[in-house]
């Protein structure tokens, strides 16, 4: 009797009945050889390839893995402020500035997004000489992968600062200051900004001059998610002093610090302190403070630090302990020793500028211009908790001879930007970078000569 | 793009998708041990990795390792009362932590607290802590909680940032202190297993095989003591719990004969319910949940559950002996057999150890859309170890095979391992009876139908005859023709073919076979 076994479906492999209980597209052995829906369901094929993913070895033998739905940073877009003419916007780097920076703002801005300029603040707040442009501000933060600015897009003395977000996509305004009753104006600006807490605080510089110690200024906390802005404390001066401001802002112990600023190099500053959501007004600090005005306060192993200015003696740094002790950490030395340029003398308002965190070391940059505005002479330190180490000193007068007044670690990475032009004649378009805290990549013509202090990241 | 986290050799390494790996710094004092393989959590933007380093850790997406969480203060620190403050009252107990943030100021771990101060009574003073530990952990500061006047509950006090100061003062009124009481912290143990369920961290400690700890909801890195499940029958195996199994909406724990599923929805509402006895989880490495269906190797198979929660063995009548019989694989080391998925072709993959070796060197899949079984396959290009998925740069997941070489391995269309290693494709077929096993018959000329390949040759092997038929001449069917008629088989009452190709670079793909035959009677 004839017959005929058809096998169009391949069953796969049975190896749990007899032989002669399988049906006929079972299989007893399939090794390699597969049904692949991929165009070929129903047949029987030989398995893909297996190829390597990785053509340089693991450490060993690869006993685990497992993959991640989340973006590992793959561009890393770099944008800082410039400002030529009477034109504002920005410098944009994707390559961390190894080749030329484009302008105009990476896509999103708009034309109107752009840092303001220190000419709307410092005009006022700081007095006429050059030296003093380099407080500037900083107003400019990144958090949570956004970058939070004082905007340009306001007109002086008639519509209202504005802080702008930038998310690598798209550029809106957060949140506005509002109107100064202090001096009946709208704000004028915004002097700094950090993050902490969950929030940004900043600080406004309201109006007033600061040759006639009348400016005025206010602390705000605004909601990075929803830019809800409130008032931290009162408007500034506060009891005891009369004159003076506000310029830097920390984070420290749970509570906000400011250190006064304005009237003059010599003038005494106070230090202040609020808890914000808890108490009403700002906490006058130890009064054994000591008066030195300063540019900077950062949080380094549990101390308060602050940068501080001189005039023609050396600028120091300063520590407040976590009981409420004030002492000096460091004292700026015209001869720092080994290959650190030996300046002549120091000048009016040398300072330490901007203070930084990066891989476990305290980082300040340090700016001096002699008394015969002859030479200019910048450095920066580190110290480690112990000692201090001049690790970059350009040689006087060199390009990177700038004050450095804005500070950013990204990616392993710190970077020190230049203050706005403080120099006729002598461009201060710089930023300096290292990876290690030893070897620094400077990076010049990035800024433009009166771009305010900012430097921002956003990864994608 | 996406990146995969891979455990090369003593390293932990990124894997990005063009295949470059970069070395990850692991915390000051974390080894990990080559041998052990790696468990993995993913909670939040982190990955959780545990077993092999001797201290679980964390992942970030930047690559940077931390440990999981610190570890606790482990000093009391000295309690006084200085001028310059307003507290007024006995204060006991105040205590300290370890915190890391993230750079944006979220913390992202706290360690638990340290021992208790004795009592202070300041008198319109503040409250210096002298003594303080200083971490051996990288940590962001120290957290400082104490109760209320005269109160034993604490809140959360004040920070302090940094990793050096020994001495602090504060005098933060009690109304200012924080209004919700101090979290429970603690800190988890030298964690085998690990899950995500439910905004929690699930997992079981070297050391105490039989209970399940878990840490608080929303705090991966909170692990009170109190937090921790007995899983029944205390002390009835040696490995204790072998397996967690996180699905959409349950949890489920397993011995390696019995399953308990989770119920409850905090401390005092968890409980263990049995839902299953005889049937456990025999290795954790080869659970897979997949579109909320879990499959797993217990000890006489592979199971599965599905949404509705319904056990069943899907190896049972198709491949039972392969996990019951010691005929195909090393059933010594099933507690080591890897599972995956192969989302692109919809298959439960499982990497086992060939009969008489101790490397998971073969491995089967089944089908999870017809429930067909293939392979055991093997390659002649390296030995894996392990199977899971990565991300490609389109953010799909794909199947990878990972050798102990240190490679992985990915699908390739060129039916080729490596660079030029043939893929020995060797299929036996059943013995064929035509439904009338008692009689002889004349198999005939077969028609074999596949896909017209642009060359290679597939060699059949026919068997006629009993059962215990010996292999015939071989036969060669071209892959280039898409239909050829082969030579007759033979006379016997059953035939078998095997189809074998080893040649690299071809493809077998093979749409049906027809075989005429002719019944010549019985004896």
């Amino acid at each position: 009797m004839p017959g005929k076994i058809n096998i169009y479906s391949w069953n796969g492999v049975n190896v749990d009945k007899n032989d002669i209980q399988l049906e006929d597209g079972d299989l007893r052995k399939a090794q390699n050889a597969t049904r692949d829906p991929l165009g070929a369901q129903g047949s029987m094929r030989k398995r893909a390839g297996l190829t390597k993913h990785n053509s340089i070895a693991a450490a060993g033998a690869i006993r685990g893995a497992v993959s991640l739905p989340l973006t590992k940073p793959s561009t890393r877009k770099f944008v800082a402020g410039r400002y030529t003419g009477s034109t504002a916007g920005w410098n944009t780097s994707t390559d961390d500035f190894v080749t030329s920076v484009t302008t105009g703002g990476p896509d999103g801005y708009s034309a109107s997004a752009t840092p303001r300029l220190p000419a709307n603040i410092w005009t006022n707040f700081a007095s006429a000489d050059d030296r003093q442009r380099a407080f500037s501000g900083r107003p400019l933060v990144t958090y949570k992968n956004r970058i939070y600015y004082a905007g340009n897009d306001y007109t002086l003395n008639t519509t209202a600062p504005t802080i702008r977000v930038y998310d690598g996509t798209i550029d809106y305004v957060l949140t506005t200051i509002p109107y100064s009753p202090d001096v009946g104006v709208q704000s004028l600006g915004i002097l700094n900004m950090i993050t902490a807490n969950g929030k940004i605080y900043l600080s406004t510089y309201d109006g007033g001059s600061y040759a006639a110690n009348t400016v005025k200024t206010r602390i705000f906390e605004v909601d990075p998610d929803s830019g809800a802005t409130a008032q931290i404390g009162s408007r500034f001066p506060i009891t005891p002093e009369t004159a003076r401001v506000p310029y830097a802002l920390a984070w420290w112990y749970g509570r906000l610090w400011c250190r006064t600023y304005t009237g003059g190099v010599t003038a005494t500053s106070k230090t202040y302190f609020i808890r914000p959501g808890i108490d009403d007004d700002w906490t006058l600090d130890n009064t054994s403070a000591g008066t030195l005005t300063c540019s900077d306060m950062f949080t380094f192993q549990g101390q308060l630090y602050f940068a501080c200015i001189a005039d023609t003696a050396a600028a120091v740094v300063r520590v407040r302990n976590t009981t409420g002790t004030y002492s000096t950490s460091k004292t700026a030395a015209l001869d720092e020793g080994g290959g650190t340029p030996v300046m002549s003398d120091f000048g009016a308002y040398n300072h330490f500028g901007t203070l930084i965190l990066f891989s476990s070391s305290l980082y300040v940059s340090y700016f001096n211009k002699n008394a015969a505005d002859t030479n200019r002479y910048a450095r920066i330190y580190k110290y480690d908790g112990t000692s201090w180490t001049v690790v970059y000193s350009p040689a006087a007068n060199a390009t990177t001879a700038v004050p450095f007044h804005f500070a950013l670690v990204h990616n392993s990475k710190v970077y020190f930007v230049s203050a706005p032009s403080s120099d006729t004649g002598v461009t201060h378009n710089v930023i300096v970078s290292s990876s290690d805290g030893s070897a620094w990549t400077d990076v010049t013509t990035v800024l433009d000569d009166t771009s305010t202090n900012t430097l921002g990241i956003v990864t994608s | 793009m996406p990146f995969s986290l891979v455990q090369g050799g003593s390293s932990l390494q990124t894997l990005d998708t063009s295949g470059t790996l970069t070395t990850l710094t692991l915390p000051t004092g974390v080894t990990i041990d080559t041998s052990t393989r790696p468990r993995f959590a993913i909670y939040g933007r982190y990955v959780v990795v545990v077993n092999s380093p001797t201290r679980p850790i964390t992942v970030d997406p930047e690559g940077v390792v931390r440990v999981l969480t610190p570890r606790p203060p482990r000093t009391k620190p000295v309690a006084s009362a200085v001028a310059g403050g307003s507290l007024t009252g006995t204060y006991e107990g105040i205590k300290q932590s370890f915190f890391v943030n993230d750079s944006d100021g979220n913390t992202i771990s706290e360690s638990g607290m340290g021992p208790p101060t004795l009592s202070i009574s300041p008198s319109s003073q503040a409250i210096q802590l002298a003594g303080i530990d200083v971490s051996t952990d990288t940590i962001s500061g120290s957290r400082f909680y104490r109760p209320a006047t005269n109160g034993t509950t604490l809140f959360k006090w004040f920070d302090i940032e940094g990793n050096t100061q020994t001495t602090v003062m504060d005098d933060l009124a009690d109304a200012s202190l924080e209004l919700v009481a101090a979290p429970e912290l603690g800190n988890p143990p030298d964690l085998v297993l690990v899950a995500e369920f439910r905004e929690r961290l699930w997992g079981r400690s070297r050391i105490d095989p039989d209970y399940l700890r878990y840490s608080e909801a929303g705090k991966m890195y909170a692990w009170p003591t109190l937090n921790k499940l007995l899983i029944p029958r205390i002390g009835s195996s040696e490995r204790g719990i072998t397996g967690i199994i996180s699905r959409r909406d349950s949890l489920i724990v397993g011995r390696e004969t019995v399953l308990y599923q989770i119920a409850g929805s905090g401390r005092l509402t968890f409980a263990t319910v049995k839902i299953k006895e005889n049937v456990g989880i025999e290795s954790s490495d080869s659970i897979v949940v997949y579109r909320d269906v879990a499959y797993w190797l217990a000890r006489d198979g592979v199971y599965s559950m599905d949404e509705g929660g319904k056990i069943t063995c899907i190896s049972d009548n198709k491949v039972r002996n392969w996990f019951n019989s010691d005929t195909y694989f090393n059933r010594s080391r099933f507690q080591y057999a890897v599972g995956g998925v192969d989302p692109l072709r919809n298959k439960y993959i499982l990497l086992l150890a060939n009969v008489g070796d101790s490397d998971e060197n073969r491995w089967v899949e089944y089908n999870i859309t017809d429930g067909t079984w293939w392979g055991p396959h093997k390659t002649d290009a390296f030995t894996p170890v392990y199977v899971t998925n990565i991300l490609d740069s389109n953010s799909l997941s794909i199947p990878v095979i990972c050798s102990t070489t240190g490679f992985v391995y990915k699908e390739q269309s060129t039916r080729t391992d490596d660079t030029a290693t043939a893929i020995d494709f060797d299929v036996d077929g059943k013995f064929h009876d035509g439904g009338t096993p008692d009689i002889e018959k004349v198999w005939g000329q077969p028609t074999l139908i596949s896909k017209i390949q642009a060359a290679g040759t597939l060699t059949i092997t026919p068997k006629v005859g009993g059962l215990d038929a010996s292999a015939g001449t071989a036969i060669s069917a071209t892959m280039t023709l898409g239909r050829e008629v082969l030579r007759r088989i033979g006379v016997g009452r059953f035939m078998q073919m095997n189809f074998r190709h080893t040649t690299a670079a071809q493809d077998v793909e093979l749409f049906g076979l027809e075989q005429p035959f002719f019944e010549l009677g019985s004896r």
